[in-house]
């Protein structure tokens, strides 16, 4: 009774406090300890409940379940065991608390019922995660921190005016389906899109991931996305511009992807692919589609942390992650390799694997509703997934030329991390049913029908027909030590070299006023000091005649307003 | 546990409450002196304390049945007898300072030896005891010259505590000194108003000086009694810049005497502005506008800011918490003088909230105080690893004093930024909001210098016997227990505000 | 014991260095990528729309879209490539992973 109503996720932040008290080893227990709770509490919760605590004037959702909060708050669950199972070695207090607060300010967005509630834990998702980038402590870090933080703050404060706006015009917060018809619901989409890493907002995905910890990343990959796909399929299901939208996203990442360099971003590319898939099934917003939007998360969100695992121990054991430094390490890291492939197999949707049985729900739904162009979209960013994640990556990092590199295997607990992943992938590839079973709605959908399979395998391997072509004429593209400029030279190059320049021309007025700016702050601080610092007038011990004085102001003034106005 | 038999069969006990309130810290007071050993004293002590938290849990819920108690002292009706007077708003209070001294009285229990002499501590129990009373009897009484009395009785046994401290640092006899000064002052000043205002209306009874003031017209003698009360009270709760005692009284004294006095001796003094507002002068509501708006208001900001900046200025962790008192005292102030219902709510919220949470810090500071011998920043770098439950609770409590959501402090910051927007006057809650920052830095500093500074040496050293540990963690547990249900707080807070509020508006 | 372990298991991939059998896979995989062409006409098709009725339509999707991807990448790297510290020290992409994080273990056997 108790534990169907406590929202067991405010757990997950008890960890700050028992950082403070317990050592790395003891935590680390905690962490694996906190997620399982929280799953199966989910699981055995009565669906449809609530609870609603009453903040002041503000009636407050902080529990709203039902089956859409379901899932997503099983998979969040799942993924922040595994993430924490992946980083069992960590002794960074840091990092530990960072990912258990950011795994449960992600179930409590998911568990909110209104805007208000959204809004803080949408802002600590954003606050806790960026830890798991500053964590790796270079100066690097920090600035790609900074970006990361700036933009998701950003969302954040335009989900809050979002919220105040739809406050005013309907008089309601609740957290609820909404019409792209005002301001209030554009801001609030606008704010999920950033966060869901729309084409032109998503470049703080790609810049980031790479950034965080080799265990970080793992944790990263799993929520805020998917938080926005939640989001997005709570507030937003059957708004057609999310068609165009999310096949958009299926889109540009594949060719990013294909010429990246560092592996870890050829993820974050196909990781912003995979939810454009998610997206498409939210503006299609039949049961069908949304349902396949929920599936394709919950695998997506397995499969994208075993491939992040995967790279995560390679860098773990290398120190690098990129593609033009590594290969051929397959000799001594087979187990890592093989769980590789099976991500590898996941995210291509070969049919016994987990991408299968939840991609072709979206694309069913695409087809019924006879959007032809888009279904051909997609089928394009499938073979797309397979060039990138399905081939790229474990061929550059695993196999390809030997790079003469021969790193230990992986740990035994990312090895364990890694295998359950890779368990729970073919587990839902082979019996999709215990996975269409806590989708919101009904499921009566057979993936496993003779055409399915065909069509699927036919794809998948032309497209393998076409790499091994390919390869063998020498023509694929080389892996090159570089980067690759994205839309965000806009905002990391051109604004600011642009503002660079224009101060140039005005260097002396600049020069003026920091001077100004600086003796200012002298100023103040001088006086700050001289009444409130530590022997200043206010602050330094009184005499009592000083005291008694004061009492004797204090009163005349009394004395004299209560006459001035009364009389 | 609500079936009226029980009511009706206890009926004479359940009669006598007020006056038991009050009674029983009041008459094991002298109990300690004629037993005359420490031990002894102490379980008698604990016993009061444990007594008068009972009795104030079993009134508030008299109050919450009848609505208000009121109690004849000796039979005499009031005005002409003493009338013993429960509402929501002191009902409320009551629990939260016999609370407060039943805790302070099981934290004695491990920091008294350490603490005061020997052949003192019965003493000193004595005047803890007596102060208790005296406290839970300005809050009862609705009697204008016995709540002096009580504020006397309190007042006079605070020195006595205060000067304690004589025994680790002899300036806590100046500290005492000033105190004494001051609070006579105050003493003196109250009971001039008083005098005046019996001069006006020839009664001593508030209810009854309420109903006379009412039919005159605002007159010379009324306004200076309400001066001379207003500036009276103001230096026994702090007022700034009236604090200027509270600062030396709270660092010198024992840690003991200081969680009892943060915790509940302004807290008293405050409650009793707001019911000589509220209660007695709300039939001049022209003239109480006017002196909240023009005087109270700007001082409470000018003490969130000032004092919290002090706070951020000082080094040593006693020094920062007295003067964070003050600043926070300037909330209660500020939430006083909007004249709302939720401005009410807010200053009676952070009342309990703030006592709560600067017990918190005081029991963690005087915990470090008996390990390091010191509190000065410089002595407890590294904190965070050598104590960790302590830091831990120290970090809790300062979150609150922030007002961090999750907290105590959050609930009655947001109720008086509610109570700012609901003036409209968005400068406040930029003020509150500033003013919070302001708190970021100085907690920030300390959580820096236990956390993150290197410390000389790595070895946990808890001085943390059973009953000091529970005490924290109680004290933290509620802490962040209020901030998360505010079914409690808010309820009675709201309930006490909106009744003060009724006459006020009614006047209007 | 533990040797013998990372032995076995370093056999699972050795077939990859015998280019015999790798010729032999890739033929067999050339063989069931014609099997499956042909085999449109065993089955009932399922088609959603008018042009995916064609013969042996998602095998000739798959293949000119993959080759379409990787040309198009390639012209795509004309446009986009920059050197690594293209943005200084900003971006992490010009700096090597600290060491404190990682476990740089090499494998005993060469």
């Amino acid at each position: 009774m108790f534990l169907n109503i406590f929202p067991i996720f405010l757990l997950f932040f008890l960890m700050l406090p028992l950082s403070l008290i317990f050592s790395w080893k003891t935590l680390r227990i905690l962490l694996l300890a906190i997620p399982i709770l929280g799953f199966l509490q989910i699981l055995s919760m009565d669906l449809n409940t609530s609870y609603v605590i009453n903040l002041m004037n503000l009636e407050l959702q902080l529990v709203r379940f039902d089956k859409l909060t379901r899932v997503f708050g099983l998979i969040f669950c799942l993924a922040a065991f595994l993430g924490n199972l992946y980083a069992w070695h960590v002794k960074d207090k840091i990092q530990q608390v960072a990912a258990i607060m950011y795994s449960g300010s992600a179930i409590g967005a998911v568990f909110a019922g209104d805007f208000v509630t959204l809004f803080f834990f949408w802002e600590g998702t954003a606050i806790a995660s960026v830890f798991l980038i500053w964590a790796r402590r270079t100066p690097a870090a920090y600035h790609t921190g900074m970006r990361y933080l700036l933009i998701q703050i950003i969302s954040g404060l335009i989900l809050l005016m979002g919220t105040v706006l739809h406050y005013k015009y309907t008089g309601s917060i609740e957290f609820s389906k909404l019409e792209l018809d005002s301001l209030a619901s554009w801001l609030i989409f606008i704010s999920f899109g950033i966060k869901c890493a729309f084409p032109f907002l998503h470049n703080w995905l790609q810049d980031s991931y790479p950034a965080a910890t080799v265990t970080g990343t793992v944790i990263l990959s799993a929520f805020t996305t998917k938080l926005a796909v939640y989001a997005l399929a709570r507030a937003f299901p059957g708004t057609e511009i999310l068609i165009y939208i999310g096949a958009a996203m299926t889109l540009f990442p594949i060719f990013f992807a294909e010429i990246e360099n560092d592996l870890r971003r050829v993820l974050a590319y196909s990781l912003n692919n995979q939810l454009g898939f998610m997206v498409v099934g939210i503006g299609i917003g039949t049961e069908m589609a949304l349902n396949g939007t929920a599936a394709h998360a919950f695998a997506h969100i397995l499969y994208k942390a075993l491939l992040f695992m995967s790279v995560g121990a390679v860098l773990f054991r290398t120190g690098t992650s990129k593609a033009s430094e590594l290969g051929g390490l397959y000799r001594t890291m087979p187990i890592t390799a093989t769980f590789c492939l099976v991500g590898a197999a996941s995210i291509s949707a070969f049919p016994l694997f987990s991408g299968f049985v939840t991609k072709s729900l979206i694309l069913d739904a695409v087809a019924y509703k006879h959007y032809q162009l888009i279904w051909f979209i997609l089928i394009f960013a499938s073979a797309g997934v397979l060039s990138h994640s399905g081939i790229k990556v474990p061929f550059f990092a695993f196999f390809s030329h030997d790079s003469g590199l021969r790193p230990k295997e992986a740990p035994f607990h990312m090895l364990m991390a890694m295998g359950l992943t890779s368990a729970l992938c073919i587990i839902i590839g082979i019996t999709p049913g215990l996975l269409y079973e806590y989708l919101p709605f009904e499921v009566s959908y057979k993936p496993y029908s003779t055409y399915h399979v065909i069509n699927q395998l036919q794809l998948l391997c032309f497209a393998i027909l076409s790499f091994i072509i390919i390869k063998w004429l020498n023509l694929l593209p080389q892996e090159i030590r570089s980067i690759n400029i994205d839309f965000d030279i806009i905002y990391r190059k051109v604004i600011p070299d642009f503002f660079k320049h224009m101060l140039g021309k005005f260097e002396v007025i600049i020069k003026i006023i920091s001077v100004v700016k600086l003796t200012l702050i002298e100023i103040i601080i001088s006086l700050l000091d001289k009444f409130i610092g530590s022997d200043g007038r206010i602050s330094r011990i009184w005499s009592t005649g000083n005291m008694v004085l004061w009492i004797a102001i204090v009163l005349s003034l009394i004395l004299v307003l209560n006459y001035s106005t009364n009389i | 546990m609500n079936s009226p038999d029980i009511i009706t069969s206890t009926k004479s006990f359940l009669d006598h409450l007020p006056v038991l309130q009050v009674l029983f810290p009041f008459a094991f007071a002298p109990l300690c002196v004629l037993f005359g050993h420490r031990k002894i004293a102490l379980y008698i002590t604990i016993s009061a304390c444990a007594l008068a938290f009972v009795i104030s849990l079993l009134l508030l819920r008299q109050v919450l049945i009848v609505g208000v108690v009121s109690y004849e002292l000796g039979g005499w009706p009031p005005p002409v007898g003493i009338e013993y007077r429960v509402d929501f708003l002191n009902a409320f209070l009551l629990v939260l300072v016999s609370g407060m001294a039943f805790l302070t009285s099981i934290y004695l229990i491990g920091t008294m030896h350490a603490e005061i002499e020997e052949d003192k501590q019965t003493l000193f129990l004595t005047c803890f005891l007596l102060c208790i009373s005296g406290l839970l009897g300005v809050l009862i009484t609705g009697d204008a010259f016995n709540l002096f009395v009580f504020l006397e009785i309190s007042s006079l046994s605070t020195y006595v505590m205060v000067a304690q401290g004589a025994n680790k640092d002899k300036r806590a006899l100046t500290a005492a000194f000033d105190y004494l000064v001051m609070g006579t002052i105050g003493a003196t000043f109250f009971v001039i108003g008083i005098g005046f205002l019996y001069a006006a209306t020839g009664t001593l009874n508030m209810y009854d000086i309420a109903e006379r003031i009412r039919e005159d017209l605002p007159n010379r003698t009324i306004q200076v009694a309400f001066a001379f009360i207003l500036v009276g009270l103001g230096l026994k709760g702090a007022l700034f810049p009236l604090h200027t005692w509270l600062p030396k009284a709270y660092s010198f004294s024992p840690t003991p005497t200081a969680v009892f006095l943060a915790s509940t001796a302004t807290k008293v003094a405050i409650y009793a502005i707001i019911r000589f507002l509220f209660s007695v002068f709300h039939s001049h509501p022209s003239m109480l506008e006017s002196v909240l708006i023009n005087i109270v208001m700007p001082l409470g900001i000018l003490a969130m800011f000032a004092a919290g900046g002090i706070a951020f200025y000082q080094r040593d962790l006693k020094r920062m918490l007295a003067f964070s008192s003050v600043s926070q005292i300037g909330y209660i102030l500020l939430g006083v003088s909007f004249m709302s219902t939720i401005g009410l709510t807010a200053a009676v919220v952070h009342l309990f909230n703030h006592g709560i949470s600067k017990a918190l810090l005081f029991v963690c500071t005087g915990i470090i105080f008996l390990s390091f011998g010191s509190s000065f920043y410089k002595n407890i770098k590294g904190l965070g690893r050598r104590m960790p439950w302590t830091s831990a609770a120290f970090l809790i409590g300062g979150l609150s004093l922030i007002g961090i959501p999750g907290t105590a402090g959050f609930i009655s910051k947001w109720l008086l930024v509610q109570a700012a927007i609901e003036q409209g006057s968005w400068l406040i809650v930029a003020a509150i909001l500033i003013s919070s920052l302001i708190a970021i830095l100085y907690v920030w500093q300390v959580t820096e210098i236990m956390y993150f500074a290197k410390s000389p040496s790595t070895e946990t050293k808890e001085y943390l016997g059973p009953s000091s540990f529970l005490i924290v963690w109680i004290l933290a547990f509620s802490t962040v227990f209020f901030g998360l249900n505010t079914s409690f707080t808010v309820e009675y807070s709201s309930k006490a505000a909106n009744l003060l509020m009724n006459n006020f508006t009614m006047e209007k | 014991m533990k040797n013998k372990e990372t032995n076995r298991s370093k056999n699972i991939y050795e077939w990859i260095e015998n280019p015999r059998i790798t010729r032999f896979l890739i033929l067999g995989f050339i063989i069931i990528c014609v099997g499956l062409f042909v085999s449109d006409f065993f089955y009932v098709r399922h088609p959603y729309f008018s042009i995916d009725k064609l013969f042996g339509f998602y095998g000739i999707y798959g293949f000119i879209m993959f080759t379409l991807i990787i040309f198009a990448s390639k012209a795509l790297r004309l446009l986009a490539m920059r050197t690594e510290n293209f943005y200084g020290s900003k971006a992490v992409d010009s700096e090597e992973y600290p060491n404190e994080e990682l476990d740089l273990e090499k494998k005993d056997v060469s």
